[in-house]
């Protein structure tokens, strides 16, 4: 087990918004394959990023995230990410949105069932 | 206490290779490294955490903690940054360093990468230079360190010199590698396998190459992957001369009565002084550079080598030119290790143009490689969108690469930083940017690389925008120049630093000029040179 370095009720949130980095279709989306365990992975040693993750996913419940369509999500997570100064975010929200974009690819595409979905094939 | 015939700090390319010469010599010979023993079970496969992608951690350390360095960027801000921070410039700390991980391109500079100043003349504000010794000098370690440490590929492009075969035929030439030689021959270019230091056959004991996805930035898992800690440095050990402490620390030169005696190096607990009759120092541009800087005297109070302000100085690496694109139909193989053919038409007499550049296809890309640097600007970070792009576009990518001639500037440097690392040594502080030359040469090849894939076939062929910025990394060099005058150099062309018979060094900070091409085996055949010609005074 490892620690878990949000409040619980962030958890929906951070799940709400990787699963709309890469969604799921005909191939797994970045929830089918545990990115959400791989962030909490990365915060779990890391305050400081901790820190950021708690802040940014505060902000976007606070402005209903959690409630939204898919598709009014993808349209918020467009807007947030050409956005440095918000009211009720204390990060520049471009950098949450990148932050959390980047680390979607890291869990997804570094799982032996990402590579799949792209083609990657280990011999050895 | 503790006495031998020489001790080497830095048990790398330039050390393994100079404790092998020695050993073999009759030298007792011992070899220190900061580093430890490390192999593929004990590195593994982490895909964010190696020399290719270090995102969260190095497989091979330095470790995270206690090792800082201080990088002042082109506005001139400090950072203070750890192994994995912006403008560390980090190399593999372990037996072997980078070779225990590196994808092994065995090239030999051009003979004109060793005249670059006379050739093209010296751009205002550079510190371009001629090397004191020819192509010439080096050729003979050449050959030695390819048939010792065991190169595969073909014979020479037609803008290289003869020279013997090497003793192994090239590795597997993949999908990519043979569109890219069809692009080539439409082109009217020359063309020539990428020569590797990887068993293409078995040899010495260890097997062939088994054509895996995950060479470069990892060890290799069937140890076909030569570097020194599995060729020259067991082979220094068989001869009963020498001897390797790993996690050893050196903390300073020793000079007694005016002469260099030995090295103070931190071993666990213990602070210890260690006696030689010839010291070498083979840490890498930026930690060699550090230890003489560290190394203060009352006749040099500013560093061992340093009277003159020359240690630290022409801090270069490469400049990487690219093009990426797409075929219109998958070609992806996964045939490793994937750097397969190389083209040597531009390294030199391009109009108007500083020097050039060899350009290849790259080695087997994983997809977060692909996800994270080869994405073009117009395709979204996150979202179906991005998902889409992934899925169509990575078995379809075509790429070529290649370093080009870094043009030096005296003003790119390591100094000491006022911050101290966990033995409490003063650690590197890099600062200053390439000169502005080596981006008109990057962007001239990049050119050359987007030509090669449209004849290929890719579409869609484009490149990024080269910055200024510092260049070191893992083909550091530079640092300690070789040449004939003190004032301007640090080392004389037996790469013995200037004023201290019993000094030398054997890494690639000794390199006038990096060439166009990647450095190792030049940096492994002018530490044979420099070890021979050791054991021929001593």
């Amino acid at each position: 087990m490892i620690e878990v370095a949000l409040p619980d009720d962030l958890i929906p949130t951070l799940r709400g918004a990787l699963e709309r980095m890469i969604p799921a279709d005909d191939d797994p989306g970045a929830l089918d394959l545990d990115c959400d365990r791989f962030v909490l992975e990365l915060l779990a040693p890391d305050a400081t990023l901790a820190g950021f993750y708690e802040a940014g996913l505060r902000a976007l419940k606070n402005e209903g995230f959690d409630k939204l369509s898919p598709e009014a999500k993808d349209r918020f997570l467009a807007k947030l990410e050409i956005t440095k100064e918000r009211a009720g975010w204390t990060i520049s929200p471009a950098s949450f949105v990148e932050t959390l974009s980047q680390h979607a690819i890291e869990g997804f595409y570094t799982h032996p069932q990402g590579w799949q979905v792209v083609g990657f094939e280990v011999t050895l | 206490m503790s006495r031998w015939d020489v001790v080497i700090a830095g048990a790398g390319a330039g050390g393994g290779v100079a404790a092998y010469v020695l050993a073999k010599a009759g030298k007792k010979v011992l070899l220190l490294d900061r580093g430890r023993w490390l192999d593929f079970a004990t590195t593994g496969r982490d895909q964010l955490r190696n020399h290719r992608l270090a995102m969260y951690g190095h497989n091979t350390g330095p470790d995270l903690e206690g090792n800082p360095r201080v990088y002042a960027d082109p506005q001139g801000r400090e950072h203070v940054v750890n192994p994995i921070g912006e403008g560390y410039n980090n190399n593999a700390s372990c037996i072997g360093s980078g070779t225990l991980v590196y994808g092994g391109q065995a090239w030999r500079f051009h003979p004109l990468d060793f005249r670059m100043a006379s050739t093209y003349g010296v751009p205002e504000g550079s510190s371009l230079a001629d090397w004191p010794l020819a192509y010439d000098d080096l050729a003979p370690y050449y050959e030695l360190a390819e048939w010792e440490i065991g190169v595969a590929g073909s014979p020479p492009a037609p803008q290289m010199p003869p020279r013997r075969e090497y003793p192994m035929p090239p590795n597997t030439l993949n999908n990519q590698g043979r569109i890219l030689r069809e692009g080539a021959n439409k082109l009217g270019w020359q063309t020539q396998s990428v020569p590797l230091l990887i068993n293409s056959t078995p040899r010495d004991g260890r097997a062939a190459c088994a054509n895996c996805q995950h060479c470069v930035g990892f060890a290799c898992p069937v140890d076909a992957k030569n570097g020194t800690q599995n060729t020259v440095i067991p082979k220094a050990i068989a001869t009963g001369n020498c001897e390797v402490w790993p996690e050893t620390m050196v903390r300073e030169i020793v000079v007694s009565s005016g002469k260099v005696s030995g090295l103070r190096v931190v071993r666990g607990s213990e602070t210890i002084d260690i006696q030689a009759d010839v010291v070498v120092l083979a840490c890498g541009a930026i930690e060699t550079a550090r230890l003489l800087l560290n190394s203060k005297t009352k006749e040099e109070p500013n560093g061992i080598g340093n009277n003159h302000d020359q240690v630290g100085r022409n801090l270069q690496g490469h400049y990487y030119a690219h093009a990426y694109g797409y075929m219109p139909n998958p070609i992806w193989d996964g045939i490793g290790p994937g750097a397969t053919t190389a083209t040597l038409n531009f390294n030199h007499g391009n109009e108007g143009i500083v020097g050039g550049g060899m350009l290849a296809d790259d080695f087997v890309m994983m997809p977060i490689v692909f996800a994270k640097w080869w994405k073009p600007p117009a395709i979204p970070h996150w979202g179906q969108a991005n998902k889409d792009w992934m899925r169509s576009n990575y078995r379809r990518s075509l790429i070529a690469m290649g370093p080009v001639h870094e043009i030096p500037s005296p003003t790119s440097r390591v100094q000491l930083a006022g911050i101290e690392d966990r033995h409490g040594i003063p650690v590197a502080r890099l600062s200053g940017t390439t000169h502005p030359e080596t981006l008109r040469t990057t962007l001239y090849m990049q050119e050359r690389a987007r030509e090669w894939l449209t004849a290929s076939g890719a579409q869609e062929v484009q490149s990024r925008q080269p910055a200024l910025g510092l260049s070191a990394g893992q083909h550091q060099a530079g640092t300690c120049r070789m040449g004939e005058d003190p004032k301007t150099s640090v080392c004389n062309p037996n790469c013995q630093v200037h004023g201290h018979e019993n000094l030398f060094i054997a890494d690639g900070s000794v390199h006038v000029t990096n060439g166009g091409f990647n450095p190792v085996l030049t940096i492994m055949a002018l530490a044979w040179r420099t070890a021979a010609g050791i054991s021929a005074k001593t």
